[in-house]
Parts: structure tokens; sequence; C-alpha cells
């Protein structure tokens, strides 16, 4: 079922990267929101975000701090790593071992070619998320649903997966470019 | 610092008419667009709290709705402000929170200092009659102004659209209080409905 996907996905995973295409439902269905770009990641909890389309925006966790850049703002805000990513369903990526034990995850069988587990958040674990599904097919991710608490709905779906590749050190360090505004950390 | 003009400068009264027909044109489409909308992304830098996000903002015929979501979860909060009832802010864990003042109510949860009832204004290109306006010397539109000790510049504007109607409207707008207060907006667009 899905949980041996899950397994057969986070089993030995030490670094990823993949393609993925982001769209952002209203609570009553309207598409606000619609982006691409890549991910790498890397044990324990290293990971780089990098929005291209509609509009440039790199997100780096180094480990110890968060780093948000937006090129068009000139921007780049900084701050402690911490709870929201490890508890938002995107800890399926940065750290799988934890997903047991924020959420309870339970088959939601098979749909759209896909096997589906649900995750719904333990008590006390506050990702901001009421509800989230995690879809695999051939022990890969394909697609991250999740719901926040104003009924936004979320959707992720992944392509290109490359697992366990050598990911140069500095794709996980992030250096403000000059001119910009470095606020925060 | 002076920018150094692109083009043909013009006398000061063409500025003062490209200035005048830019507020008309802008008001009149928000007269005639009562529930308009604007999406694009704001950054806010003060000295103990900083961020940046989405800013999806509906106008109410009484107040708005400002919805602000995080990068990549994209966990958002929706404030909504109407003058009658106050503003509320749903989407935290804890629960929605109310109270009279969106400002206020802004700051607490966040920490993020925004002037939203002036934004609003800023962001429609309706520039203060009562203050002095520096226009850019090529376009006439508006440039810079200061406002309650906001300075205000007006970076970059959309080109007017025939074929939706959509007059010049602000795209790039910073607000400053003096060094280290700082609200930045890029609009990525705009709807009548």
């Amino acid at each position: 079922g899905a949980r041996d996907e899950l397994n057969r996905f986070t089993g030995g995973l030490r670094s990823a990267s993949a393609a993925f295409n982001q769209q952002v439902f209203t609570s009553k269905g309207k598409l606000k929101e619609s982006t691409a770009g890549g991910l790498a990641m890397q044990q324990p909890k290293l990971f780089r975000w990098v929005y291209t389309k509609p509009y440039p925006q790199t997100v780096v966790a180094d480990g110890t701090k968060i780093w948000v850049y937006e090129p068009d703002l000139q921007q780049v805000t900084v701050r402690q790593q911490g709870a929201e990513e490890a508890n938002s369903p995107l800890a399926v990526l940065i750290n799988p071992s934890r997903l047991d034990a924020q959420y309870i995850v339970k088959e939601a069988g098979t749909s759209g070619g896909l096997q589906w587990l649900s995750l719904t958040p333990r008590k006390g674990v506050d990702g901001g998320f009421t509800s989230a599904k995690l879809g695999f097919n051939k022990g890969l991710l394909q697609r991250l649903d999740f719901t926040d608490g104003l009924g936004q709905r979320t959707t992720i779906s992944f392509s290109n997966w490359k697992r366990n590749l050598s990911i140069p050190a500095s794709n996980f360090r992030f250096t403000p470019p000059k001119g910009v505004d470095v606020i925060g950390g | 610092c002076a920018t150094i003009p692109s083009g043909p400068v013009m006398s000061e009264t063409q500025k003062q008419q490209a200035h005048a027909m830019q507020q008309e044109n802008a008001a009149a489409w928000f007269a005639a667009h009562p529930s308009w909308n604007m999406a694009g992304r704001i950054a806010v830098s003060a000295p103990n709290n900083s961020g940046s996000g989405r800013l999806d903002w509906t106008n109410l015929r009484d107040g708005y709705v400002a919805e602000i979501s995080a990068p990549i979860t994209r966990q958002t909060w929706r404030l909504t402000y109407t003058g009658a009832d106050g503003a509320v802010i749903e989407g935290l864990s804890g629960g929605a929170r109310r109270g009279s003042d969106a400002e206020q109510l802004l700051f607490e949860v966040s920490g993020w200092r925004i002037p939203l009832n002036e934004l609003r204004t800023w962001m429609q290109g309706i520039t203060p009659a009562d203050v002095t306006v520096l226009r850019d010397p090529v376009t006439g539109l508006p440039q810079q102004f200061t406002q309650d000790e906001w300075q205000v510049r007006y970076e970059e504007w959309t080109v007017a659209d025939a074929a939706t109607g959509v007059p010049v409207l602000p795209k790039r707008i910073t607000a400053t209080v003096g060094e280290t207060t700082k609200v930045k907006l890029v609009i990525d667009s705009w709807s009548g409905e």
C-alpha cells in the first residue's frame, strides 16, 4: 500500500532533488496562485526551495537558519530554522523519520494512479494545517496536498526525482547579494 | 539620488495635468469596481521584526480583506476589516482573533507594523491632496510624497490597458520611516471584481 511506498521513498534517503509545480486554491476552489520551480534536500535539515515562475524566490535552510530571498523586493529575510518547516507537511521531505511522531498517518486508498496516505497533525503539533495527503507511485512522492486553517488548499506535484545524488554544500548555504536589504536573524 | 530622465522632460504644467489625469482615471476605475482586487508581494522590515509574503487584497464596500501568505507553505492569515465591527484575523492556529484596530491586531499577531489604511490608498495610486507630491520629470506621474512620517515612493507604474480598461496603476511602492522601518510592495496583478 501507500505505506510501503512511503518507506521505499524515505528508506535510506540521504539527499534528493526534484522539480515541482504548486497550485493554491481558495476555500471556494478558485485557483489563486500557480508557481513552479525546483527543490533539493539533504539530511538532516538542509533544503533549498527555488521558485522560478511566475517570479523568482529562493528559500534556503542551512541547518540553523532559513533564508528567504525575494529579488523583486530586493530583500532577504532570515530567521532561525524552527517549527514551521518541521511541523509542516514538508517534513516528509525534510526529516521523514519524524513523520509518525508528528502526524497520524493512514492509508487513503488509490486514485489518479497514485497510492495515498492521509496525515492528520497529532495534538500539539502546529504546522497550521488541518489535513494533508501524500500521493505515491513507483516508490516516489508524486503529490503533496494540504489544507490550511482557512480551508485554502495547496497541491504540489513533483517530477524528475533524483535520489541520493551528491549536492554541492554551497546549495545549502546562502550569501545575500550586494545591495539588498538583509533583515532579521 | 535624482534619476536621469529617460526622455523629454515635461513642463511644470504638463506634469500637473498628467498627475491630475492619472488621479482621475484611477479614482473613476476604483469607483466603478468597488470590490477591486490586487495580488502582489509585500516585504516588511522593522528593527525587531520582518518578513515577506504574498499579499492578496480585496476591497469591500466598508473595508477590505487582506490575505498574507508565507513562502512555500503558503500558510495564510486573513485580516478582514469592516469599519463598523473592527477587524478579525483568521487562519491562526489558536483560532480567530478580533480587535477594533486592524493595524494593532496585525502587529500583535505578527509583529509586523503595516500602515494598512494608508497602504490602501497608496496602492490605488491616490495621492493625498494636502501634501506636495514630487512628480516624475518625464511622465508627470507621482514619484514621492510624505504622509504621517512615511516617505512613500512610487518606483514603477503599470501601463494603461485599453482592452480591460484598467488605467495606469502602481506596480512598485516603497514606504519608509527613517532608516529602519520599510514596507515594500510589488503588485503582480489588478482585477476589477
